[in-house]
């Protein structure tokens, strides 16, 4: 499970937790999060997000 | 400069005199009198005694921090000098995390990316119209009948206000943004707050499928609905930071374009194509600073601050770091950091309309070039730029050819 971080407001979103609470399931990959989807940090979409490298 | 007293904690070296809220006459563009800052040599986070003192954060990596360090500042009083009248604390902006939270997530979802698609044909309609009512003239004030008209009206119709106060709406706005004084200012925005509680009030009995009705029926996570003056203040700050911004960062957009053919000439010929550089042409058409305090003394990033100083942080000259922007001042259509500008703001505060400013200026854009590829501006008529927490001007004139 991968990692990716918002450049505006550095939340991080873990593909184990996902994000519930905008009704993204544990486990889901960045890959699959509907592109209407937006950073509960901050508001900006995926296309503002970069993979945290290991 | 001003006579007033430096206070002790600020190191003589780090003062340099600018004042956001006037500048020389031989400026036209407010963004030609900030970027003598970079242009300058101005140390990197400095302090001004004017408005009460405050410091600048005018790097891009320093504004980018400023904004997302919510630990060592808090965004309340959110203006310079701090606001005259209107409501007591603006909401979400002037509320610090984790308590914003709340407030965020109910107006997140009302201006979503899938919120702001479903209203875009309504958008695109006025715009069309906002055109049409100006192309067979050959010339417009692009502030006051295209810029200016269009963020209101979506406004209106997205708080289900009645457009008929569209022209009161308007010049309580002016009159709190470009009062001549701060008692001008002061009375636009308690108008403002009156304007808006009243609406509140006639709606609080049947609140509407509007943004409007969403405060209305916004709950805590509790389950305690908002106050009163939960709901005033979050539509206040609706009302004063969705105008004047968006019309701004319209205006130094056709700015800039006015006096560049070969953009021009790319935009008309790239119209599919918008969307995709439209963070390049808001990375230098930004018309706000924002404000914030420190909590505590302490040094941040090499500077001594101490507890309540106030500190601006200057998106549009961020946007023109060339420590960050390679050749800051051009548009360059290719630029692969665009996205990161940070005219929208960044951290838990960063702008809740960014997504419905960013739909408003692709569809102005597609629906402009598509009728009007080319235009300039109009040099015999004055620009009337103005200062401030928010930018611009207050008149641009284009004209273009009628076939």
């Amino acid at each position: 499970m991968r990692q990716w971080r918002c450049f505006f407001c550095n939340y991080v979103y873990d593909e184990a937790l996902g994000d519930p609470d905008s009704g993204i399931a544990p486990g889901t990959r960045f890959e699959d999060i509907p592109e209407d989807w937006y950073c509960p940090g901050c508001g900006v979409t995926k296309a503002d997000f970069a993979l945290i490298e290991e | 400069m001003p006579n007033i007293t430096i206070p002790d904690h600020v190191p003589p070296e780090l003062v340099h005199d600018f004042d956001i809220w006037k500048m020389p006459a031989k400026f036209t563009n407010p963004h030609d009198y900030w970027l003598t800052l970079r242009d300058t040599e101005v140390p990197r986070i400095f302090y001004t005694p004017r408005h009460g003192g405050h410091w600048m954060l005018h790097h891009f990596e320093d504004t980018l921090e400023g904004y997302r360090d919510t630990d060592f500042f808090t965004n309340f009083p959110n203006g310079i000098p701090a606001r005259p009248g209107g409501a007591d604390k603006l909401i979400p902006v002037e509320i610090d995390p984790p308590e914003h939270v709340k407030y965020r997530n109910v107006l997140g979802p009302a201006f979503s990316p899938a919120a702001v698609k479903r209203i875009q044909d309504r958008i695109r309609g006025r715009v069309i119209e906002l055109i049409a009512a100006v192309i067979e003239n050959g010339q417009c004030d692009f502030a006051q009948q295209i810029s200016g008209r269009l963020p209101t009206t979506v406004f209106l119709n997205m708080m289900g206000m009645p457009m008929a106060d569209f022209d009161a709406i308007m010049e309580m706005e002016h009159s709190f943004l470009r009062g001549a004084d701060r008692d001008a200012q002061k009375d636009g925005a308690d108008r403002i707050l009156a304007y808006v509680s009243g609406f509140i009030d006639t709606q609080a009995a049947a609140p509407g499928d509007d943004v409007t009705g969403v405060l209305l029926r916004a709950r805590d996570e509790n389950g305690r609905p908002w106050s009163r003056e939960e709901i005033v203040n979050t539509a206040f700050l609706l009302y004063v930071a969705g105008l004047d911004t968006v019309t701004n960062m319209m205006s130094f957009i056709w700015y800039y374009l006015a006096q560049d053919a070969v953009k021009r000439r790319f935009v008309a010929s790239h119209l599919d194509s918008i969307p995709k550089f439209v963070d390049e042409l808001m990375r230098l058409g930004v018309p706000a600073v924002n404000a914030r305090r420190v909590r505590r003394d302490g040094i941040w990033r090499g500077v001594f601050m101490k507890a309540n100083d106030a500190v601006l942080n200057a998106p549009m000259n961020a946007n023109r770091d060339p420590l960050y922007f390679q050749n800051p001042d051009a548009i360059e259509w290719d630029r692969d950091n665009a996205r990161q500008q940070i005219g929208f703001g960044a951290g838990p505060h960063r702008c809740v309309g960014q997504h419905l400013a960013r739909q408003e200026i692709v569809i102005t854009l597609e629906e402009w070039f598509r009728r009007i590829p080319d235009f300039a501006l109009d040099p015999g008529r004055p620009l009337n730029p103005y200062l401030g927490n928010i930018m611009g001007f207050a008149n641009l004139p284009l004209n273009w050819s009628v076939a």
